[in-house]
């Protein structure tokens, strides 16, 4: 080879490696300075990650501070089945950290049709730990919160549940969501190859849900619905409600209904069982709504307790023939004594002299045909027919609480009103938000106290010697009210002669009040009397609150007796 | 050895905020576990105490009956 040649090869070869070196170069130039912030950006976003951090959703207490519905931090473990390497591997790895079953995990891992599946929604969070520290890959965590109800079924129509997305579906649960459920925060962060966090790029911090705490107190709650699932099964009955309230405030202490539902197992439970019938559901009230008809005509002056009239054993309003419940001949009853035996006859001869129209305005100032205000989503109206839609017959059928509708709600207020003295209160539930009280409007008296006086003395003598014997408790007055009305039957649109509804309305201690105390049985079988079947349910819930609210009794005993 | 240096010294101040994001990234996490672990606390002594449960475990397993309303004894003090 000639020496020329040789250099110009060399020189050939110099040319190629500057004209490499330039290429490099202008690459180097191109990416590193012209298009550097977008790959440094690019880089970035390869190792960020915006983690979200929900918002812990507030607990519900009640009145005790015992809670009723919490949040429990959980974590949801999915995976990206096209990520994933060994199947088999990581279903046996995530069966055993998350106390699943290999074969259930197995066929989501291998379905290579979608990206992403669920492998356990809200699972405890030691084992997805356990698990994620494995590092396998195509898994994917992140927290939850899961809503469970430490005391089961207790208030559990009244409290409502969360549904998986942790949103309030029913009752209180839903109605307050903006209250429970806060707001959730992130954090972005840089992580290296290996996952560990370099850097906390930015960060907005989670609110958790306000605190609610309730008027409702736990073990009258819980006892309520026991006695009233006794009920329902000693009576072979559909349902049945009861509420317990303090009459001078309208705060609702216990609002039962039976049958009941765990509320940790919502979705397992039909429909008509998670319904609040205190506050949803009408019923024709019966007996307990004379006391509206008596107060009335008291506070209108149209009869005093001890007027009397001359009762005959029907009466004959329009085409209608009323009768008493319990046959009985012609008699001389007064005011009291209408009262105390529940004489339809007897009443129906007040409202007469009271007259319709007045009638309907105290159905009104009662607050019956419309809602109570109770902080409590879905509340019924209940219906009483407006003054100019009355019927000839119909002052036989209101005034004994027939062709009438009412929640137990709306008929618990009503006796409160009689036992504070006069004053129709709002009933409550919810007593603070985060530790302040929940302002509430003051009550608007309704009738005056010497009539409520009277009304309650009146009351009293049903629980001594009318229709509510069963309903006496010892060592305490009682007042109250029985109410047997009959259902209209769903097939042949009359008034049937097997469904019943059975209720009782009493208060406690009748001297000065401390409850008011409201128990609807609907459709009991074998007995059907609100005496017999309701007034036994009353007397038990009262007992059990009159000693675990230390209300001392009120009534003389007999000489000799303990206590 | 001036670069040197000041080079020497961006990169321990480096190592250093990256061991600081490491350990407040375990602090972190400790905190998660630890507001998880008092959440599920809270949630087993809630359920533990529910009365239905204590009145259950009373009556069925150590006989105890409900105190008689009318036994109760109620003692007026003087103001």
């Amino acid at each position: 080879v000639t020496r020329p040649a040789t250099n110009r090869r060399i020189v050939l070869l110099a040319v190629l490696f500057v004209g490499l070196l330039g290429i490099t170069l202008v690459r180097a130039f191109w990416i590193q300075v012209l298009n550097g912030d977008a790959y440094a950006a690019m880089a970035v976003r390869q190792h960020r990650e915006t983690v979200v951090v929900p918002a812990a959703r507030g607990t519900i207490y009640d009145r005790n501070g015992e809670p009723l519905a919490i949040g429990r931090p959980t974590t949801t473990v999915f995976a990206n089945p096209r990520h994933v390497e060994r199947p088999q591997r990581v279903a046996l790895a995530t069966a055993k950290a998350l106390d699943l079953e290999p074969g259930d995990v197995y066929p989501l891992l291998v379905d290579r049709s979608r990206g992403f599946v669920y492998l356990a929604r809200k699972a405890d969070q030691l084992g997805a730990e356990r698990l994620e520290d494995l590092g396998l890959a195509g898994l994917g965590f992140f927290p939850e919160e899961l809503r469970t109800y430490p005391q089961g079924p207790v208030a559990a129509q009244v409290i409502g549940f969360a549904g998986m997305d942790n949103k309030g579906l029913e009752g209180l649960e839903r109605s307050l969501e903006k209250t429970l459920a806060g707001k959730p925060g992130s954090r972005t962060i840089v992580k290296d190859p290996s996952g560990r966090v370099l850097d906390v790029v930015a960060t907005r911090p989670e609110a958790p849900g306000r605190n609610v705490r309730l008027t409702i107190d736990h073990q009258i709650q819980a006892n309520a619905e026991d006695i009233l699932s006794e009920t329902v099964r000693q009576y072979g009955a559909r349902a049945a409600s009861a509420i317990v309230m303090d009459p001078y405030s309208g705060a609702v202490l216990a609002m039962a209904v039976a049958p009941g539902f765990n509320a940790n197992r919502f979705a397992k439970t039909r429909a008509d069982r998670r319904r609040n019938r205190a506050v949803t559901d009408t019923y024709e009230p019966g007996s307990t709504f004379k006391l509206v008809t008596i107060a009335a005509a008291l506070e209108e002056g149209v009869v005093s307790p001890g007027s009397t009239f001359r009762l005959e054993p029907t009466i004959h309003v329009a085409d209608r023939v009323i009768r008493e419940a319990h046959v009985r001949g012609t008699e001389q009853m007064s005011v009291r004594s209408i009262v105390e035996r529940s004489s339809n006859i007897g009443t129906i001869t007040i409202a007469q002299h009271l007259g319709e129209g007045r009638l309907a305005d105290w159905i009104d100032r009662f607050g019956f045909g419309s809602k109570t205000g109770i902080d409590f989503p879905g509340e019924s109206e209940g219906f009483a027919l407006p003054p100019d839609e009355w019927s000839g017959s119909t002052i036989g059928t209101v005034p004994i609480g027939h062709g009438i509708a009412v929640t137990p709600i709306q008929m618990a207020r009503a006796y409160a009103a009689i036992a504070n003295g006069g004053v129709l209160v709002t009933p409550h539930l919810i007593q603070a938000v985060d530790g302040s009280v929940v302002e509430r409007k003051r009550g608007q008296r309704v009738v005056s106290r010497a009539v409520s006086t009277q009304m309650l003395s009146m009351l009293r003598g049903v629980v001594l010697e009318g229709t509510g014997t069963e309903a006496a408790i010892p060592g305490y007055t009682v007042a109250g009210k029985t109410g047997t009305a009959a259902k209209i039957d769903p097939e042949t649109g009359r008034y049937s002669r097997s469904r019943y509804v059975a209720s009782f309305v009493g208060m406690v201690p009748a001297t000065k009040p401390r409850l008011v105390i409201m128990v609807m049985v609907d459709e009991p079988a074998g007995a059907i009397y609100g005496g017999e079947v309701a007034a036994p349910a009353f007397k038990q819930i009262a007992r059990f609150n009159l000693q675990h609210l230390e209300v001392p009794p009120d009534a003389r005993r007999p000489a000799g007796s303990p206590g | 050895v001036l670069l040197a240096v000041l080079l020497a010294g961006v990169v321990a101040i480096n190592v250093a905020v990256l061991g600081l994001n490491l350990q407040l990234d375990e602090v972190d996490r400790e905190r998660t576990e630890l507001e998880a672990d008092i959440a599920a606390l809270r949630s087993e002594i809630s359920t533990a105490s529910a009365t239905a449960r204590i009145e259950r475990l009373a009556t069925k397993e150590l006989g105890l009956v409900q105190a008689d309303p009318e036994t109760t004894v109620y003692v007026q003090l003087k103001r």
